[in-house]
């Protein structure tokens, strides 16, 4: 069965994704921040990873950069609501980490699920 | 026949009278030459005796004839008195020793002969036969002259060896005399004298001898041609007199002067050393009086020089009352004549000669220094000159460049200088002073209290002054006015009235510039508050969104449970209530929806950022402006009327045609808004504007100078007021009722207008309207062709 590390910060979007994916029949396990996620995807191998950007300590770039050096970056996919101010656009910069794909909040589900399913499937 | 005594001839006493108007005549003619006021004795007793001999003469020829009577015998004797002493006289005169008395030998010898006159005379006369027989000689027919004889005796005697003794001096003085031109008198004098004594010795005495007195139908009268040029040696003697007198005397003055002014020591001195005479300079070097030096012989003075000898001594050393000096001592000697002569014994006087030299020395040394001193005063002064020129140019450059109008007045008040600022302001007034109404009182306080003063003045377009109230009301109005500063600084020296140096500075674009800053900085708090409300509406959404997001994913979530669970329901009560419950979560998803749309266009806002780039294209602007009043029109009140008259069709800009629609729209409606109680007219209107610098209007950010397309928008509607114009352009600010309107429409304008590099002014009057005017960058296809 594939499982899935959801990162964010904000607990009540987790749990919607949670729910989303477990729905789907995926086993499932979140994060508030990326150094709770760095001791989970170091010790366990997840199929998907879905990250935040803006988190508190250890943010999404770290999380991203961390998984490209252990060669899951085709399997890591970015979140983000966008910056509070206009200049920000964290998910241009993501896509240069060549993650697989990435998400503006709010998220359309759907599509989010099509995409880790495309990846579980790739990966098998 | 008796011996005749006189002649009765005419021609005699016509000769006689003659020598005696000579005679007469002399003197004032000699007057005249010498402008001597008296005569030297022996040349009176020359001219005397000439005159009793003529006289005596004239009456023997006129009275006896040739008659030999008592009388006659008695005339012939005083004028034998008168010849007797001819010789002597001239011998006098011909010596040039007039000062010397008469010599004791001369007295007796001139006695002795006037005696043998009257004796021989008183003879002939008492006992004429014995002295006939007496003198009367057996030879040469002189037995009938006894008295020629008689009185020829006497003149061998008395006259002959005179005039002899006369011929020596003169010889003598010819001889020795070394002065040229005296010697050449002297030649001529005695050449002269030989022949008028020879000549009458000849005609006298030899040829009536050597005839035995028979040669002449006239008797022979005694002296008869002595007589006549004996008047010619008086005249000769005279002339000789003068002659040589007046060579002596200057001569004589002048060396008397010189000796007397000289600084050397002149001493004469006989040859047995006694002093004759010392000049006033040997009396002083020698602290001594003449009568003193006089008692002194020049060997106690000079025992090592020997005076008998001509010579000069150097550096000779005298012990002169406590003080030694040095002399050089030379000793000379003058022949006064053959036998005797004068020494004279010069001394200067070494020690002042050494004291003068050094004196002069340092004096030269002196002036030298002097001189030099004088060369580098002159460099120094020329150096100076130079740099006060400099200074000068500096300051003429200097006050001509200042940026303000700068003059200078002197004490009176009359203008020194203006620099050419003044000048082209107030026209050239050198020299002049102002009229005493226009005189500010602050000037006169610098120039009589001598206190600096700085003050305000306003003045309008045609620079005529006006108070700061006008000044105000005009700036408001947007009327030129110039504001100056005005400085009046006195110079203050001494005393007052001072002289006062005037400074007018233009402070209008300082002024202006102030009311920009004033204008911008209250700008830019707003600003920043907007940002600030923008930033904190931004992380509001964002946080918002997220909450949303979560929101919609639950419900889509719940939505898919109750979709997948309501078809497997048999119960259909439950089945219904779920299928509710489906269409109320689908209802909570669309709400969310919404909220997010409206989410997304603050966050558009605030982010100033346009999801999808349009590109720019290069239109004109009264498209955009023609398709944007069709579109308001179609839901314009009947009330508005829209005006779009003279639109600019040629002039293009570069910009995305939906964001000047958007603005346009969102501008429109606005003013319609404002417009929607009361009504009125919209304004559009299109116009090239070129602004030469920069334009800073209230509410609005300052607008660079260039050429401009000028798009306007004005309504005739309730206008804003400051209040709310400081707030139009924020987000969800709103004047609108709830439901009209967000309150995004100026907050997006503003934000597209800053993406088309585009700017605004914003006018507007409480109850008359607003005008909004955007300016985009005025296309020009010259200058894009050419950066292509």
């Amino acid at each position: 069965m594939a499982t899935i590390l959801i990162i964010d910060d904000d607990e009540q979007f987790n749990l919607m994704l949670k729910s989303a994916m477990e729905i789907k029949g995926y086993d499932v396990e979140t994060a508030t921040n990326g150094k709770e996620a760095k001791a989970l995807y170091q010790n366990k191998k997840y199929d998907v990873i879905i990250t935040d950007i803006i988190m508190p300590d250890v943010d999404g770039y770290e999380v991203i950069l961390d998984l490209r050096r252990m060669g899951m970056s085709n399997r890591t996919i970015a979140v983000s609501g966008g910056g509070r101010t206009a200049a920000d656009d964290y998910l241009v910069t993501a896509q240069h980490f060549d993650v697989a794909a990435t998400f503006n909040k709010p998220v359309d589900l759907q599509a989010l699920r099509a995409k880790v399913e495309e990846i579980i499937q790739s990966l098998s | 026949m008796q011996e005749a005594l006189f002649s009765s001839s005419p021609i005699d006493l016509i000769l006689s009278i003659v020598g005696l108007a000579l005679v007469i005549s002399f003197p004032f003619t000699l007057t005249q030459k010498t402008q001597a006021k008296h005569f030297p004795r022996p040349l009176v007793r020359v001219i005397s005796i000439l005159f009793i001999w003529n006289a005596t003469s004239i009456l023997g020829n006129i009275f006896f004839g040739t008659t030999n009577s008592v009388p006659a015998r008695i005339l012939f004797g005083v004028q034998a008195l008168a010849w007797i002493q001819a010789g002597y006289a001239t011998n006098i005169v011909a010596s040039l020793i007039y000062a010397k008395h008469d010599s004791f030998i001369w007295k007796i010898k001139n006695l002795a002969g006037v005696a043998c006159v009257i004796v021989i005379t008183t003879l002939f006369c008492v006992n004429y036969n014995m002295m006939s027989s007496i003198f009367g000689l057996r030879f040469l027919g002189l037995e009938s002259h006894p008295s020629f004889v008689a009185f020829c005796i006497l003149f061998l005697i008395f006259v002959l060896p005179e005039l002899t003794r006369t011929f020596y001096t003169l010889l003598r003085e010819c001889l020795q005399t070394s002065d040229r031109s005296l010697a050449q008198i002297n030649a001529y004098m005695l050449t002269s004298f030989a022949f008028f004594i020879l000549l009458p010795m000849t005609l006298d005495f030899v040829i009536p001898l050597a005839y035995s007195f028979q040669n002449s139908k006239d008797p022979v009268r005694f002296l008869q041609w002595f007589q006549g040029s004996t008047v010619f040696i008086a005249v000769l003697c005279s002339q000789y007199f003068t002659s040589v007198s007046f060579k002596n005397k200057s001569s004589w003055w002048f060396l008397n002067k010189f000796i007397e002014h000289l600084g050397d020591c002149i001493i004469y001195f006989d040859d047995k050393g006694k002093v004759l005479y010392a000049n006033p300079a040997s009396q002083q070097i020698l602290q001594a009086t003449e009568a003193e030096i006089s008692s002194m012989q020049i060997q106690k003075l000079f025992p090592d020089i020997n005076i008998q000898q001509e010579a000069t001594y150097n550096n000779v050393k005298v012990q002169i009352k406590n003080e030694l000096h040095t002399f050089n001592v030379g000793v000379f000697t003058l022949k006064q004549s053959l036998t005797t002569s004068i020494n004279v014994l010069l001394m200067s006087d070494q020690t002042n000669l050494l004291f003068y030299q050094q004196r002069i020395k340092t004096l030269n040394r002196q002036f030298t220094e002097y001189k030099q001193d004088l060369i580098r005063y002159q460099e120094r002064l020329d150096i100076s000159e130079k740099r006060s020129k400099e200074t000068e140019n500096i300051n003429a450059t200097l006050i001509n460049a200042l940026p303000f109008q700068f003059w200078s007045k002197n004490e009176n008040g009359v203008y020194l200088t203006q620099n050419l600022k003044d000048i082209n302001m107030r026209g050239n007034l050198n020299k002049t002073t102002d009229v005493p109404d226009k005189i500010k009182p602050e000037e006169t306080e610098a120039r009589q209290e001598g206190r600096s003063k700085i003050f305000t003045t306003f003045e309008d377009a045609d620079h005529n002054e006006i108070s700061e109230e006008e000044a105000s009301i005009n700036i408001k109005n947007d009327k030129q006015v110039f504001i100056y500063q005005n400085h009046f600084i006195p110079i203050i020296v001494n005393r007052p009235p001072y002289k006062v140096i005037g400074l007018k500075i233009d402070m209008s674009e300082e002024k202006r510039l102030e009311r920009e800053r004033n204008m911008l900085r209250e700008q830019k708090i707003i600003h920043s508050r907007l940002e600030d409300l923008g930033t904190a509406c931004g992380a509001f959404a964002h946080d918002y969104n997220n909450l949303l997001g979560s929101q919609i994913g639950f419900c889509q979530l719940a939505q898919e449970l109750l979709n997948s669970v309501t078809p497997n329901i048999s119960d259909e009560k439950i089945q219904k209530n779920l299928v509710k419950a489906s269409s109320f979560v689908s209802e909570a998803t669309t709400a969310a929806q919404r909220g997010k749309q409206s989410l997304n266009v603050l966050l558009d806002t605030v982010r100033g950022k346009t999801e999808s780039k349009i590109p720019s294209t290069v239109f004109p602007p009264v498209t955009i402006v023609r398709s944007v009043i069709d579109k308001v029109i179609l839901t314009l009140p009947p009330n508005i009327q829209v005006v779009s008259a003279k639109m600019d069709e040629t002039i293009e800009i570069k910009a995305e045609v939906p964001s000047l629609e958007r603005i346009l729209s969102n501008l429109a409606n606005n003013s319609i808004y404002a417009m929607k109680d009361k009504g009125g007219t919209l304004s559009f209107d299109v116009q090239k504007e070129v602004l030469d610098h920069q334009l800073l209007t209230p509410y609005a950010p300052p607008i660079p100078a260039g050429t401009y397309a000028k798009i306007s928008i004005a309504d005739t509607g309730t206008g804003i007021d400051s209040g709310t114009l400081e707030r139009i352009f924020a987000p969800f600010f709103t004047t609108k009722a709830p439901g009209e309107g967000l309150g995004l429409g100026l907050s997006s304008a503003l934000r597209l207008l800053k993406e088309g590099n585009a700017y605004f002014t914003i006018q507007t009057t409480v109850g008359e309207g607003t005008t909004f005017n955007l300016y985009w960058n005025l296309y020009e296809e010259n200058n894009n062709e050419s950066k292509e």
